[in-house]
């Protein structure tokens, strides 16, 4: 069994009287120590996919499974690191503070979570500002106490919705370095984007997912084919499939 | 247990810090100052003159930070998403509830204890200023601690409610909007039901009256906390009412979290 | 960088704005110093339980408010025109009602409405009824209600009923019973007064009550001998006796009583009323 396991996901929202359907019998499974591109155009169902395996969402049908636990159970949630899209945080706490938090109620104890708060910092270059409040921090900055939100407790799983978003290109690839470093780890990381220069470089299999519906899933040359680039390829692809 | 502190700790840091709080203080240390300076113009009873303007400036600060921090963050937290910074750890939606509830509850208490303790300042300041002395008639410390208590309790009623109107609508303005609503009207309520019942003005019908009833346990009577007076005239305090009243605030409040709780668990955060 | 002109010009319109608004609150001020008749005190003329409704946990605060209110138009420089009467009346009302425990209102109420005479009267005892009710550890009060019976309203009966009831709130002055016995002997309850002066030997403190106590119910019973005396004569003859003498001589009674009450021992008589 894999590491995410999406099993027939049906998901609608009710908007005034209307009903509109975001995702239909979504099936996916990602596999251990894979990192997986989930990309899409906006309003495809990425999103609502990942909050779903985190449970802010409940599934009208279907189900999804963190390392064979379901995700209604709070300790599936043991094994994930999460970054939201726009990650918001409370902004009078300072880094180490969130961190703290972070690792705490992750199961990690007090020496190790020190050590590791500053090795994370660290990497993310945000070490300077351990202890200035988050609301003085730019948008990149906010973007990787995220990231680091997610590292803290070295969980099994990553899981990042749209990572490189608002990122300058030093940030991209400072992001870029981390989700190898986890894959050299033998981690999981599981990403939306649809900036597919990232998905190119980083990924071992992608799915693709349009008007709720996956259309893909599988390694990116099987989806290339006769495209010379894989943003072609995905164009036509997404045209293909409104037109139909 | 571990993560409901931790919930609370973080949520009590960051109320703590806000400058929203910081302004309410300020403005109560004002009105402390103002209470010295008012109270000259009263030459009888001019304890209880200092009690009302007290408990004025504790009840405005600490409806302000129901309103204005409580509301605000805990609006915040769902319509910006930041609660997924707390629901994506292995953090239950139940234990996260409770945990933002008492830190609230905590940020309350601090801001309470060190007003309270202003109030208590400016109330000697006073007694010193004026020739006689301006301590209530049969003032005690216990008689105080309990009217702050009783005064605590009632905010937190308030709270519980701010907390679950702004859980179940999709507006912060919403939200205070209703919590003021209920507010204003556990403070009524007792009144409007004495003048119907009494028949004095109006004479209203049976169905009304027993609608009106009705209504009263709905919404909380939050006059019941209001033990001012004893402390203001030295009244008797009834043990046994208050420990009703005690338990009537805190059952009130945890239904109130109960029914939070209840709704955040089903609900869609997106 | 601002422009330097800019700042100019906003600095100069800022001291014109600052000179102009000063200039303006010193006359309104000014008019406002003035008792003109268009600025009489105004109450809201609501009742006092709808106040009590919309002011919620404030109401005790909004008391104290409303009897400053009141109190900027009593004394000192200014008399209370009749325009004004009305309104501090409501006002003195509204504060009892939102807090009747407030003694500074009740102070003021007594030293007030009921100088003015007439209607008002009766509404200062309406206003300090709530008091009495509500300041059941105070005798004060009651006292005041008492005044205002004996002294404006020459209802004595009332003004006894008041004072007696009064007189039994722990700490009242000894006066207050004595007081009252003697306002109900003089309309007509000198049996009433007699038991609740003895009521009140058993709970007086002080042996310089409990004798002056004494004295009165002797003085009550020689009064309420005499009136049963007067009223036998009355039904022999017709009519009073023109002196208490006269019990005496048609032999009604076989002595006058000795008044302990008055040097001379005598009782003040008057075309059928006896008094002490």
């Amino acid at each position: 069994m894999g590491e995410i396991v999406f099993d027939r996901l049906t998901k609608s929202f009710k908007y005034g009287f209307k009903r509109q359907t975001v995702l239909q019998d979504l099936t996916l499974e990602i596999e251990k120590g894979e990192i997986f591109g989930f990309l899409g155009p906006n309003g495809a169902g990425k999103s609502t996919s990942i909050n779903i395996a985190l449970d802010f969402i409940r599934p009208d049908t279907g189900k999804v499974l963190i390392k064979g636990e379901p995700t209604s159970e709070p300790a599936s949630r043991r094994h994930i690191g999460y970054m939201p899209e726009q990650p918001h945080f409370y902004e009078q706490l300072t880094p180490r503070e969130l961190l703290e938090f972070g690792g705490l109620t992750s199961g990690m104890d007090r020496g190790e979570l020190k050590v590791q708060t500053q090795t994370i910092l660290d990497k993310l270059e945000l070490l300077a500002f351990i202890d200035r409040p988050v609301r003085t921090f730019s948008k990149g900055m906010k973007q990787r106490i995220a990231l680091g939100l997610a590292m803290i407790h070295d969980p099994e799983i990553l899981i990042l919705d749209e990572p490189m978003s608002g990122l300058d290109p030093l940030g991209r690839g400072l992001v870029s370095r981390l989700i190898l470093e986890f894959k050299k780890m033998e981690k999981t990381v599981f990403f939306s984007t649809h900036i597919l220069n990232d998905v190119e470089m980083l990924c071992d299999r992608i799915g693709i997912i349009h008007l709720g519906k996956m259309l893909y899933c599988g390694d990116i040359m099987g989806f290339q084919r006769n495209f010379d680039t894989l943003e072609a390829a995905f164009v036509n692809e997404i045209t293909e499939r409104s037109q139909e | 247990m571990r993560y409901i502190w931790l919930i609370m700790k973080v949520t009590f840091k960051d109320g703590i810090r806000s400058r929203v709080l910081f302004g309410i203080t300020i403005l109560s240390v004002l009105l402390f100052a103002a209470d010295v300076v008012i109270t000259n113009l009263f030459s009888l009873d001019v304890g209880k003159v200092m009690i009302d303007i007290g408990f004025a400036a504790l009840s405005l600060a600490g409806l302000s930070v129901i309103f204005f921090l409580g509301i605000g963050m805990l609006s915040q937290d769902i319509h910006n998403k930041t609660v997924y910074m707390v629901i994506s750890r292995p953090v239950t939606r139940s234990q996260y509830i409770i945990g933002k509830f008492g830190g609230l509850t905590l940020i309350l208490l601090v801001v309470m204890a060190i007003l309270g303790a202003l109030a208590l300042v400016s109330f000697g300041v006073g007694s010193l200023l004026l020739e006689g002395s301006a301590l209530p008639r049969n003032f005690s410390w216990p008689i105080l601690m309990t009217t702050l208590f009783f005064h605590f309790l009632s905010l937190l009623v308030v709270l519980s409610i701010a907390f679950f109107f702004t859980i179940i609508s999709s507006s912060m303005y919403l939200a205070m909007l209703f919590t003021f609503c209920v507010y204003f009207i556990g403070n009524s309520i007792e009144t409007i039901v004495k003048v119907l019942v009494k028949g004095e003005f109006i004479t209203p019908s049976r169905f009304y009256v027993i609608l009106m009833k009705g209504i009263s346990w709905f919404f909380p009577n939050l006059a019941a906390f209001d033990i001012k007076a004893t402390l203001a005239y030295g009244l008797p305090q009834d043990v046994t009412y208050l420990l009703w009243t005690g338990v009537y605030g805190f059952g009130y409040s945890f239904i109130l979290i109960l029914l939070t709780l209840m709704v955040f668990r089903q609900k869609d955060i997106c | 960088m601002l422009n330097t002109k800019d700042s100019k010009i906003c600095l100069c319109l800022l001291v014109v704005a600052i000179a102009i608004y000063a200039g303006s609150a010193l006359s309104v001020q000014r008019s406002r110093d003035r008792l003109d008749p268009t600025q009489v005190i105004s109450a809201l003329q609501v009742r006092p339980q709808v106040l009590e409704i919309l002011s919620g946990e404030f109401r005790s605060l909004l008391a104290d408010y409303l009897v400053l209110k009141a109190s900027v138009y009593l004394g000192g420089r200014y008399s209370t025109p009749d325009t004004c009467k009305k309104a501090v009346s409501i006002l003195f009302r509204q504060s009892a009602t939102l807090d009747p425990r407030f003694f500074q209102t009740c102070y003021l109420v007594q030293g007030i409405e009921p100088w003015w005479k007439g209607i008002w009267v009766k509404k200062a005892i309406t206003t300090l009824e709530l008091f009495r009710k509500h300041r059941d550890w105070d005798w004060q009060p009651g006292f005041f209600i008492g005044f205002d019976y004996f002294y404006f309203l020459k209802d004595n009966l009332s003004a006894s009923r008041v004072l007696m009831q009064t007189a039994e709130i722990p700490n009242a002055p000894p006066l207050l019973g004595l007081l009252g016995a003697r306002l109900s002997q003089q309309g007509g309850q000198t049996k009433a007064s007699i038991a609740f002066l003895e009521t009140m030997l058993d709970t007086a403190g002080k042996e310089s009550a409990k004798t002056e106590i004494k004295r009165r119910i002797e003085a009550l019973k020689g009064v309420l001998k005499l009136e049963r005396g007067i009223t036998m004569y009355r039904a022999r003859f017709g009519h009073p006796p023109d002196s208490l003498e006269c019990l005496v001589e048609s032999g009604i009674l076989k002595d006058v009583p000795v008044n302990p009450c008055r040097r001379d021992g005598r009782y003040l008589y008057n075309r059928g009323k006896v008094g002490f």
